[in-house]
């Protein structure tokens, strides 16, 4: 069956369990926005704890994130990158006025050297200007900013500021900014200002556009995914990233937060990744792990259901069925389940459910639903079941 | 044995654009690459001064000289207490060595001295052997010969020989076809002017000389005047 047959069939189960096709609980991959949190406790305690310590204190700080694939990094970043999420966590110290930008970037696998970090730098920048370009409030901020550095950055800057200019509807606009000598300088095109020469210029074009941006919003939040790539990447290119973050750190001394995402099973892992200079910055370091206690799985599965896609669980599946898989979840992936591992397990569990009723027009996961289920094949036991039968065919 | 280089090595890799992931290959299979202070400031230094270089090479290639000017600084420290004081030490050994050698050539580079210097120091000081890599046509025809005046046997390394022996097939290829390409040798072939095949003789019979020098020691300083031509 193909990938599309598949979610077309796992669409019309949850349709069928009274699910909105929409807020599938159990995405294979993190929504676009994520207002929910069921993963685990104790790291969503970290995070709010960095998100305040954040707020309360004016410090640039740097967290990493580690943990395997489809351990909820990623999503956790979604998550507090919601404005709804980020408005709640401020009540709660009556800060409601409080506002942050979030930037989310991902490394590349870099094919020559310098790549990896100089994308990195092209994505914040122009993820910056985008913002800038959006907002009346930034352009104007913008426009009475004399702090533009020094050399050619300063001119780069001084650029596209000549190109501000109040449009008929008297309205703010940057004239044609992909096209001003100064963004293409600072986005590594071919500029009359030459090139970028080092990596502190790198670094002090984005401290320029964080100062602007930090007029506007209380927090500028820079999320780089995927920094795992870096594994794959040279001892120099590492040493320049590691670099760059560090004088980001450095220079940019307030009203930062950079997450380093790294999909590395331990930390030794990441240490081996990045300079030490740079780890004695990093304020705190945050695992996602595998999960592997059944109680876990359990209100995991409740929870994303009820949060996600605000049905009641027990509506939709049995208490008892719920414990089952999630004991056998526990049991067969053996210290390694991941939460996306979970999630492909229900898609399975629900498809052949509703396969398995006869395709109705509801239905409701009850054990005896569950077990004609679990008893249809998957493609992996199809496939070890052709290979045995041609085994023992040759034989 | 450690690898020490000379400017030429990072000047060729640039030019032909070869990526630093083929240097690191090398230093996995054959040994450490240092940048002495010298060589490291005058290349970052000729870095900022090449036109055709992009924004992300002239980055990278910053960070990797710096990064083998620390390895070749954390190096020293290693084995002296003060790397300051081993940096005047060679410094020294530089000024002496220039002080012989401008007797056989006033035009001696101080650059190439103190590289000659550098391995001296390593290789009395440390249980490591120092090659030099070098493209540098002077230091790969004569430099052996002159360290043989310090009592030294020195290693002389060009990128062609490193590229064969750690077999880097692509960067190997480019290498070929820019020797291919220079137009000195191109000249050689069809019009070699007379007055350069002279030149090119005559440098070549003078190397060979300095090859059967006798001991300089015994007559000092005018014995290598007459030697010289």
């Amino acid at each position: 069956m193909s990938s599309d047959l598949q979610k077309e069939q796992y669409n019309k189960a949850l349709n069928a369990l009274g699910i909105n096709r929409d807020k599938d609980p159990f995405p294979l991959d993190p929504p676009k926005s994520v207002d929910y949190w069921a993963d685990n406790k104790d790291i969503l305690q970290k995070m709010i704890r960095a998100q305040l310590d954040s707020t309360m204190f004016a410090s640039s700080f740097i967290y990493v994130l580690y943990g395997p694939m489809g351990g909820g990094k990623t999503f956790a970043i979604k998550y507090f990158a919601n404005p709804e999420i980020q408005k709640a966590i401020l009540h709660t110290i009556k800060k409601p006025e409080l506002e942050s930008l979030n930037i989310r970037v991902a490394a590349i696998v870099p094919l020559r050297s310098g790549q990896l970090t100089f994308s990195l730098h092209k994505d914040i920048v122009e993820r910056c200007f985008s913002v800038i370009k959006e907002s009346q409030n930034l352009l104007k901020i913008f426009m009475e900013s004399t702090e533009f550095g020094e050399g050619n950055i300063r001119r780069a800057f001084r650029n596209i500021k000549s190109s501000l200019s109040y449009a008929l509807d008297r309205k703010l606009k940057i004239r044609d900014l992909e096209n001003t000598e100064g963004y293409k300088f600072l986005t590594q095109t071919k500029s009359q200002y030459g090139k970028l020469q080092d990596v502190n210029e790198l670094v002090e074009t984005i401290r320029i556009l964080v100062f602007i941006l930090s007029k506007r919003y209380e927090r500028v939040v820079i999320s780089i995914d995927e920094l795992e790539n870096l594994a794959r990447a040279t001892g120099t290119e590492r040493f320049l990233c590691s670099d760059f973050f560090r004088k980001l750190h450095e220079t940019i001394e307030h009203d930062m937060t950079l997450f380093l995402i790294f999909t590395l099973e331990s930390f030794e892992d990441v240490t081996s990744l990045l300079q030490p200079a740079l780890l004695s910055r990093v304020q705190e370091q945050i695992e996602f792990s595998y999960v592997r206690d059944a109680a876990t799985v359990k209100e995991y599965i409740a929870e994303c259901i009820l949060k996600r896609s605000s049905v009641n669980p027990y509506e939709v599946i049995t208490e008892d069925v719920i414990s089952e898989i999630s004991d056998s979840l526990v049991t067969s992936f053996q210290g390694k389940l991941s939460f996306r591992k979970i999630n492909t397990e229900i898609h399975r569990i629900f498809t052949n459910a509703y396969i398995s009723a006869g395709q109705p027009a509801r239905y409701k996961i009850d054990k005896t639903l569950y077990e004609k289920a679990i008893k249809i094949p998957s493609a992996d036991e199809v496939m070890k079941q052709i290979t045995k039968n041609a085994e023992g065919g040759e034989k | 044995m450690i690898l020490l280089a000379d400017e030429t090595l990072y000047d060729m890799w640039i030019d032909l654009d070869i990526d630093i992931l083929y240097l690191e290959k090398i230093q996995d299979k054959l040994s450490r690459i240092f940048a002495t202070n010298r060589v490291a400031s005058k290349m970052l230094k000729k870095l900022e001064g090449k036109r055709r270089i992009g924004s992300r090479e002239l980055v990278a290639w910053k960070t990797k000289i710096a990064i083998d000017n620390q390895s070749y600084i954390d190096f020293l420290s290693s084995f002296s207490e003060d790397a300051g004081q081993t940096d005047e030490l060679i410094e020294q050994e530089t000024s002496a060595m220039l002080e012989m050698l401008k007797k056989i050539d006033p035009g001696v580079s101080s650059d190439d001295a103190n590289l000659l210097a550098s391995a001296r120091w390593i290789r009395l000081n440390t249980k490591y052997e120092p090659l030099i890599v070098t493209d540098d046509s002077d230091l790969l025809t004569c430099a052996h010969i002159l360290s043989s005046f310090f009592g030294l046997t020195l290693g002389f390394l060009s990128s062609f020989e490193i590229l064969r022996l750690v077999e880097l097939d692509e960067p190997f290829t480019k290498c070929c076809s820019y020797f291919g390409l220079s137009d000195k040798l191109a000249g050689f072939e069809h019009e070699w002017p007379k007055s350069d095949l002279e030149d090119e003789i005559s440098n070549a019979l003078r190397k060979t000389r300095l090859a059967c020098h006798p001991s300089p020691h015994a007559m000092g300083a005018k014995a290598l005047k007459i030697i010289r031509r």
